[in-house]
This record gives C-alpha cells, structure tokens and sequence, in this order.
C-alpha cells in the first residue's frame, strides 16, 4: 500500500522506497528508511501535504512524495478501507448519528464478522454496500490467517 | 578557500581555535551561537555561493575562538545546497574542530548527522542542547553512556539558562590543544558492506585522495553524486543503481540501530510528555477550519504590528527630518549648498530611513515566528496552494514579507533550500506590492478616485498578488518546464522565543538593510538633486532633469505621458517613494497640499490613465536597494538584468492593455 493512501491514527511500517534519483538520499536521510514505523499524524486543510511521524519526529512530505513510500499496516485495528481481502471483527464505528443508524440497518455492529474479498463486503455471506467514507469509519480487525492466500495475488 | 577571520592574522596563530558548528536545522544551534558569541558576529557569504555565512568571536582563558556557523542540515547528503555548504567545509575546510549541536528532547536525527561526521574523523564535541527542557519534562541523559558509546566529549547545554557553557569553552580550548582524536569510533556495517569497503579503500590507497578513505568508500557505495562520479573517474567499477540503493539502505539502517540503541542505553524516559503538548497546539494551528483564520489573523497582527506601532516612530523620524531639513535653510540661508543638504540628503535620504522602524518591526514579528517554530506550520497550511504555481510553502513565507519591503523578503528566501525554487521567488518578490508604493498609490487615488479609493487599493494589491504568482508560473515555464521541488522538513517543537535571540535576530537584519538601502539613497539622492539643480541653478524646467524626462517621452507615446510624469517614474527607480517626491519638486506643489497636486495632476491625466500610471509604478522595475539585494542573492548580472527587463515588459504590456480597455469601456458607456 502506497503511504499517502494510509489515514491518520493508523501505524504502518515502510516496506520500501521507488523514489528517483536525488529524493532517495534525501527521504533515507531523514529516516525513511524501510523497516521504521510510520505513521500519518496530520494532514493539511487543503488535503496535502502530510505529516509523517518517524520515531518522534514529525516531517511533511507531499502526496506526491508518499505515492513513491510502499508501507505496509501493522496496527491489529485499521479502518476498513485499508482491509486486504480477509475476514475481519468489527471493533468499534466512529461517531455520527446518520451514520451510526444506517449501519444498524446494514447489520454492521461491533462484534460483527466481516469478510472482504476482491474489494466487496460481505456479512454472512451477504454482500453489503459501502461508501468510501463510511468505510473509513468502520473500524476491524483481522481474525484468520486465512487471508494469507489472497495477500499474494497483489 | 575559507574566509579569513578579523582577528585572526593579529594574534599568533597557536592561540586561535578555529570551530565549526553542525547541526539539524530548529535544534537550537543559532541559540548556542548567539549565547556564546553575544553579537560579535560576522556576515558574510560562502565563497562562491551567495548562502549566507555567520562567524562570530569569543575568547577564552586568552584563546580566541572562531566559530562558524554552518548551514543547518538533517544529514550530509548532496541534495541542497546547504547540504553541499556543511558538507564541503566540514571535509575540506580548515575548522580544527566540530561541535555538533544536538537536541536533547529528540535526539535521533542529530546523533544520526554526529555518526556521519564522525566518520570523517573529525574532532568532534558533542553538544546536548535544550538541556532544561529535557530535566523539565523527565528526561535523563546518561553522559558517560553516551561519552563510551560515541568516543567524544560531551556537554549539556542550555542557551536559555547559561548551564554548561562554560564547560563547553572549556572542553573546546582543552580538545583542541590535542593532536590526535580521542577515540575513533567505526561503525561496522556487516559482512557485505566491509568487504566492499576493503576493496574501495585498497584501491584508493595510491590514488592520492586527501579525504578519509573510509567515508569516501561509504559515500562511492551509496551512490553518493560527487562521490560516486570522482570514484568511478578514478577507476572504481560502476555500480547498478539497485546496488547503490541497496547499499545506502544497509547503511542508514545501521546507522539508524545505532542510534536508536545509543539512545536506548543513555537516554531514561525520552519523549514523553513533551511532545503532547506541541501536538495540542499543533492540532489547532494545522486544524482543517481553524488553521486557515488563524493563519490570516496572525499575518494580519504582523502587518499591524509592523506598520501601525511602527509608525510612531516613522512619523517622529519624518518630523525629525523635515525639522533638520528647514533648520538648515533657516540657518544657513537659501543656496545651492543648503539645498543639496536639505533637498537633496536630508530628504532623500530621510525618506528610506523614516521605514527603518517599519523595518525592524518586522523582523522582530517574523523573528518571532520563526524563533517558536510556527513558520514550517505556515508553510505547510499554505504549501498546496502554492504547489498550484509551481512554488512550496516555503516561499510563501517570504514572499508574504514583501509587503513590507522586497529586500527583507529577498533576504528572507534563503530559508529555502532548493536552488530553481529560490531564485524563482527572488525573481517574483518585487512585483509584491511594498510599502514605498503606497504613498503613491494613496496620492493618485485621492485625486481621481476620492469616493472609491479602499476598493481601487483593494485591486491594485490583488492584481500584485495575481501577477506574482502568475510570473512564478511564467519563470518556471520559461527556464525549467516540468520541476516542482518537494517539501520535506521537520516540524520542530514548539518554543518561546528568548528575548536575547529576538534582539539579535532583529538587529542582524535590520542592520544589514541600514547598510545597503543607505548608501544606495544616499548617492541617488545627491544625485537627483544635482540634476535637478544644474545647469539651470535651480530652474527645474531647464535642469538635466527635465533633459533625461524628454529625451525618454517617447517610450512613453502610447501611454500620452509628459515629461514630467516620466522623469518621476524615472527617479522612482531608485526608490518608489521618489515618485511623489520628484512629483512635488517638478510641479512644484507641496507635499502635503494636496490641492495643488490635484490641480496639477488632473491637467495630465483621467482617471483611466491615472489607474495605468498606477498600475505600471506597481509593476515596473525594482528599486535600487532590491536590485542590489537581487544581484548579491542570486550573484549573477544575467539574472539581475532579466528581472529588470521582465518587470518593465509586465508594466508597460499590462497598464497599457488596462489604458485601452479602460478607454474603451470609457467610451461605449
């Protein structure tokens, strides 16, 4: 996964840099470097840049730039959008009243199991339909290995 | 070659200690400079490039101390040209030895730039700075830990409490004296990385490089640009790209586990507290509706502050003026001497000095800024928006000072660290709208636009705004199609700024400005009143003046000006403000009448071509002191001369389309 599609609160961890030229030295130089733990604190109010915690340094970066930072999740919990194919908990719903009411009729409750495959949901073996938005606010977890098969069609 | 020192071919050369001072940028190292240096400090720029270079001078236990202040930088790689500046003077130049300048709240990044300047066996002395703040927040440094694990002195700092100074002189006079560095440290890098290192350094062995073989060999195998092309030119084998990448990943990552564990073993409850209370501020500072308000009320609170409580002090330099300049009249009496006194020096020269407080005002605000670290946040609410044209968030900041005065803001773009991105808002800044035109401004609009003049003023800095950014994305079009610079850096904590470094900040600046616009004004000032004054002895009609007015009307044919409006414009080269001023002396109205300006002037022109006229002294040429600032910036005529010609080009094509449209829809309605 490409760091600047990771969201805010979620710790990742850089697999490698596909940067050109010059800007390598320069991002291994600050801390990029495959292996760290990564993690996007801020984003600026008009969408980019970023900010990146490395250790306990914060550094900006443009989208641009994290487009070429391959990361990968490491948090147990992650929103659902980051979700690979998999089956996954429910752990908690972010706030919003609309929001909440139409996930109960959906069926999505914590607790829940949740299986993903080829980017569509499914809840006991019924395909639901989420926005991007709402499934940035569902929060899961991964409960089987064996989504490890389908990590390899990637 | 290194800049000479002042004092140091008086002394005898065994009692002068020569110390360079690295760091990351925002660890506090112009802090520790400004505390042991006090203000002895020196200006000037890096041989062969226009970065500015700071020296100061401090003596010790009867040493003199020379410490160089070098750029700051996160590593030592080839990437900026601070980067190149640090690294250059560190391998090549002539410092006896290196304090390396470290945070002590965050500590990593710093340790990370001390491993690489360790490996050019260097003599270095580890400086712990923040030490207060560290204690405060529950941080404890092992020192001995670190002094075992590093192999150098080390010191704790605090440039706000004074603590370890002393010490920190003391172990620089005592290292110094010695010849041999304390204890080498290498780090080894794992079977594949040395082996690779052994053959580099055997093949280097007779080639006669005067750098340490073993940092050369680091730099060839990461792929390093200088070092890897001089290696492969003395005959190393070329290395794939992937191999090169790969070895500067083992590398870092070394260096990194190092680090991580030199802080581990020696650093007790890092980074706890601390750092929340910079996320809470920051959080509401880079918040996704508040950061932008925020953003524009501080900005407005600097223009305030810059030019409202200023101006007390600008008007009491104006009234100081005006009475020194009729007190010599009535002294001496009327003559071409005292004219030129009071004409010409007094008036000329006061006019720029009345901004001096202006001037000051805002770099205390901006030093400020700066000092507690919310600049990068600036930067970084505002870089998308500048991405649109081609320009970061860095740019932004110093552009912003240009409405102040474009030399500061020249100055000021040495914060940014790409070159392309650098000179181009050096090149874009004066068509920000400074102070010096808004007398003008404010005259003109008085006359011809009475009822609506906030509302023309309103458009006339707009249309600054646009053309600026519009000329970035021209420039850039022109001369490098396709680039955009990146925006990495740090985000350092949030501090208060001490008063001792505000001072310094302020005065290093403002007086450097003193310097120049003074003696550009001065000359130009005795100059427009000899021209002004001969051949005729004060006749203006008959002066060289009026000569210089005439012989150039034709350039201004299309636009219908007279002599008169040409030769201010003229003059207003020199210093925008000159505009009114030469006006005033040419049509011979006082400057504060301001019913025989409106008189004079409204024989000249309608209001059409009066918004031409002004929207052409928004435009056109730089002031001399930004000419000057621009050619010492960027240290090249060809750039210099181009932002001349460009900036006339804009004026004249754009009040010249705003003259006939204008009289167009004059005409159909």
């Amino acid at each position: 996964m490409k760091l600047s599609k990771l969201v805010p609160g979620v710790r990742a961890r850089i697999k490698r840099l596909e940067v050109p030229g010059e800007l390598h030295e320069k991002l291994v130089g600050i801390g990029f470097i495959p292996g760290e733990e990564i993690e996007i604190v801020q984003v600026a109010p008009l969408g980019d840049p970023l900010v990146c915690k490395i250790g306990n340094r914060n550094i900006t970066l443009r989208k641009k730039e994290a487009d070429f930072i391959e990361v990968e999740v490491v948090d147990e919990e992650l929103p659902l959008i980051l979700a690979d194919d998999g089956t996954y908990e429910i752990t908690r719903l972010d706030v919003g009243r609309r929001f909440l009411l139409r996930m109960k009729n959906l069926g999505i409750d914590p607790g829940k199991k949740i299986q993903i495959s080829g980017g569509r949901y499914y809840i006991e073996g019924r395909e639901i339909d989420l926005g991007y938005g709402e499934a940035a606010k569902i929060w899961v977890r991964r409960v089987s290995d064996a989504g490890e098969k389908s990590h390899s069609q990637k | 070659m290194p800049v000479k020192s002042p004092t140091r071919r008086s002394e005898t050369s065994q009692k002068t200690v020569k110390v360079a001072l690295a760091g990351c940028p925002n660890v506090g190292k112009t802090s520790l400079f400004n505390a042991l240096t006090g203000t002895k400090q020196y200006v000037a720029n890096w041989p062969g490039v226009t970065v500015e270079k700071k020296e100061g001078i401090f003596t010790y236990k009867g040493y003199t101390i020379n410490l160089i202040d070098l750029p700051g930088t996160y590593s030592l790689g080839y990437s900026s040209i601070d980067e190149k500046i640090a690294r250059d003077y560190l391998l090549k130049g002539d410092a006896d030895l290196v304090i390396l300048v470290a945070d002590s709240v965050n500590p990593e990044q710093s340790l990370y730039l001390l491993l690489e300047i360790l490996e050019m066996e260097k003599k270095v002395i580890l400086a712990m700075t923040a030490i207060d703040e560290a204690k405060k927040i529950g941080i404890k440094i092992d020192r001995y830990e670190l002094q075992k694990h590093l192999g150098i002195p080390v010191v704790f700092t605090s440039s706000v409490t004074g603590e370890g100074l002393k010490e920190l002189k003391e172990k620089i006079v005592e290292y110094a004296q010695k010849n041999t560095i304390l204890h080498k440290m290498i780090l080894n890098y794992g079977e594949k990385v040395e082996s690779e290192i052994k053959k580099v350094e055997r093949f280097l062995g007779d080639k006669k490089v005067r750098i340490n073989l073993r940092y050369f060999a680091l730099k060839y195998l990461s792929g390093d640009p200088e070092f890897y092309s001089e290696g492969v030119k003395l005959g190393l084998p070329e290395l794939s790209e992937e191999e090169r990448i790969g070895y500067r990943l083992l590398i870092a990552k070394r260096k990194r586990e190092y680090v991580e564990s030199v802080v581990k073993e020696a650093f007790a409850n890092a980074g706890s507290k601390s750092l929340s209370l910079s996320e809470a501020i920051d959080h509401v500072l880079t918040h996704k509706f508040l950061s932008f308000p925020l953003f524009f009320a501080l900005m407005y609170l600097v223009f305030k502050f810059t030019f409202d409580i200023a101006q007390v002090f600008s008007d009491l330099l104006d009234l100081l003026f005006s009475q020194l300049g009729s007190a010599v009249v009535s002294t001496f009496g009327e003559n071409a001497f005292t004219s030129l006194i009071s004409d010409g020096i007094i008036g000329g020269v006061g006019s720029v000095l009345v901004f001096t407080p202006n001037i000051f005002a805002m770099f205390l605000a901006l030093g400020f800024l700066e000092e507690s670290g919310y600049l990068p946040r600036a930067a970084f609410v505002m870089d998308r928006i500048m991405e649109k044209f081609k320009l970061s968030g860095r740019a932004f900041m110093s552009l912003i000072l240009g409405f102040g005065c474009n030399v500061p803001s020249i100055m000021a773009t040495r914060a940014i660290d790409d070159p392309r991105e650098r000179l181009v808002t050096v090149l874009i800044t004066p068509f920000i709208s400074c102070s010096a035109r808004l007398p003008v401004y404010l005259l003109i609009l008085r006359i011809f636009f009475p009822e609506s003049s906030a509302a023309m003023l309103f458009m006339i800095y707009s249309l600054s705004i646009l053309i600026t950014l519009l000329s970035s994305v021209v420039i850039n079009w022109l001369f490098y199609r396709g680039r955009t610079s990146p925006l990495i850096l740090e985000l350092p904590r949030y501090r208060m700024p001490t008063f001792k470094n505000l001072y310094i900040y302020t005065w290093n600046r403002g007086k450097h400005f003193l310097k120049k616009a003074g003696t550009i004004i001065f000359v130009s000032a005795i100059l427009i009143w000899v021209l002004s004054y001969f051949p005729s002895g004060g006749d203006i009609e008959n002066s060289f003046s009026a000569m210089i007015g005439k012989s150039l009307e034709w350039i201004f044919k299309p636009f219908g000006y007279s002599w008169k409006i040409v030769t201010s414009l003229f003059y207003g080269a020199v210093a925008k403000e000159v505009v009114v001023s030469t006006m005033s002396m040419l049509y011979g109205f006082e400057e504060e009448t301001f019913l025989g300006a409106k008189e004079a002037l409204s024989a000249e022109m309608d209001p059409v071509s009066a918004i031409a006229f002004l929207i052409f002294v928004m435009a056109y040429i730089p002031c001399f002191a930004t000419i000057a600032t621009i050619y010492s910036e960027t240290g090249s005529l060809k750039w210099t001369l181009f932002s001349i010609g460009y900036s006339f080009a804009v004026a004249y094509v754009l009040s010249l389309i705003i003259l006939y449209t204008g009289k167009l829809v004059v005409m159909l309605i």
